[in-house]
């Protein structure tokens, strides 16, 4: 029962982006995904790539509020990272086929489906916000990434007052919008 | 005018989605937003967009903490994922097979010296004037084999040359280029073709085909040219494809060497 106990723990620091927990889950899981990887035609530039895409899709699992993973973090990771590997092998026509297989999986699909959806989301969110240009990028940045306050933001980038800062941020939102959606609702992030 | 409506709009709808408003002002809201479509639509597309922005925030802020977290773990020996690419498998076999590599080295040593007596006791004194003869016999026999194979190879490149080349066409220049999609564009250097009136362009078969110039930057020694040849067919799929975004700081990129035909991984920084 303790090791079940202790994945819990690990899952909801995971969940708060913890760096303690997310470094333990690192440590104890990049091996033999390492070793996954290696031994089935890739780099450890590759391994490196797969597991923190890996991480994400566990990450976000954990953020949905789905903590109940209803197996071992181990098995999980291995599941997911085996599917993202073997796409990108068939994506660069490098094999197709299985992979050599030493450990458990379970079924990963619905949440590699998420995660696909959110990680189209992130590019078209990084490439509108890309587009924008300075000053509204760092604006931007500053007050929905950095979560700073109006005030901060006036001084630091040199605005008489907050009134003003707030005026252009709200602009250059308009504007971030705009590009946004025209992407969203296209459901593509490429023009 | 109309601009500040809007600014006052939106500053009003993200004060209502964060909590930010008056028990009043909060109310007096609700109730616009229930009389006018437009306000409502807003307020359900800015939450969907603040929504999104946090996320992306989030998942930003996790992948630069993998990062770190990665790098902290391989400087502290924790992981066994060492830095440079190249060597990172060699690393990796050796500490996976370390024992085994150190058995196999106790057994080597443990064999060459047991070789080293077995060759001292067996050495005979001097060998017998017959075997010179018969190895100097040999000798002969094989260095005659091998002109007559190095004469049949230049027949055969000989043959081949002309067979490529094809009559009435000299190339002065060359160079390298790629195919960019199947139906025949392909990029090269601006140096190579800018003042060729002939080009053609010659496959890994030593096939020719004609090719003309359909782009030339020479600013940027870029060009493109196609190949527009009846003998041409149409290649239905690239070994490669294209990427959907420019590539990350740090993301692996392959360059392509010719003639080395080696595949060198690089890091764009």
């Amino acid at each position: 029962m303790k090791p079940e106990h202790n994945e819990k723990i690990l899952l909801a620091g995971l969940a708060h982006n913890d760096r303690e927990a997310v470094e333990k889950i690192y440590k104890e899981n990049y091996g033999f995904i390492q070793a996954l990887i290696i031994n089935n035609n890739g780099s450890v530039d590759d391994a490196r790539d797969v597991f923190q895409e890996t991480m994400i899709v566990l990450f976000e699992k954990t953020r949905s509020g789905t903590l109940e993973l209803n197996c071992q973090i181990r098995t999980y990771v291995y599941s997911v990272a085996r599917r993202i590997w073997l796409k990108k092998l068939q994506q660069q026509s490098r094999f197709v086929g299985d992979l050599n297989l030493t450990e458990t999986v379970v079924s990963v699909e619905e949440d590699l489906e998420d995660h696909l959806k959110r990680d189209s989301e992130f590019g078209m969110m990084e490439k509108a916000i890309q587009g924008l240009g300075e000053p509204c990028r760092g604006l931007l940045e500053a007050f929905y990434l950095r979560k700073r306050n109006m005030q901060e933001i006036a001084s630091e980038f040199g605005y008489t007052n907050s009134e003003n800062a707030k005026t252009q941020k709200y602009k250059c939102l308009m504007r971030l919008k705009k590009i946004f959606f025209k992407h969203y609702k296209n459901g593509t992030r490429d023009e | 005018m109309n601009e500040q409506k809007d600014l006052a709009m939106l500053d009003a709808v993200e004060r209502y989605i964060r909590g930010e408003m008056s028990p009043d002002e909060r109310l007096q809201f609700e109730t616009l937003r229930k009389t006018n479509s437009e306000v409502d639509q807003l307020v359900v597309e800015h939450t969907l967009f603040l929504q999104q922005m946090n996320r992306f925030a989030e998942t930003q802020e996790f992948k630069s903490g993998l990062q770190s977290i990665h790098n902290d773990l391989v400087e502290n020996g924790e992981i066994n994922a060492s830095k440079p690419s190249g060597k990172a498998k060699l690393v990796y076999l050796w500490t996976r097979y370390r024992r085994v590599a150190a058995i196999a080295a106790s057994i080597a040593g443990i064999t060459a010296l047991t070789f080293n007596s077995l060759v001292w006791s067996f050495t005979p004194k001097a060998p017998s004037t017959k075997d010179i003869q018969y190895l100097d016999r040999v000798i002969s026999d094989q260095t005659v084999k091998v002109k007559e194979l190095e004469k049949d190879i230049d027949r055969v490149k000989d043959s081949l040359r002309v067979s490529s080349e094809g009559p009435g066409f000299e190339a002065r220049t060359g160079g390298t280029g790629f195919l960019i999609d199947g139906k025949g564009l392909m990029i090269t250097n601006a140096h190579i073709v800018q003042k060729s009136r002939n080009i053609r362009v010659v496959n890994n078969k030593g096939e020719q085909f004609k090719a003309f110039v359909v782009r030339l930057d020479v600013s940027r020694d870029v060009a493109i040219i196609k190949i527009d040849d009846p003998n041409y067919k149409a290649v239905s799929s690239l070994p490669m494809e294209y990427a959907s975004r420019l590539p990350n700081s740090l993301s692996p990129f392959l360059s392509l060497v010719f003639p080395v035909k080696k595949l060198y991984m690089e890091k764009v920084t």
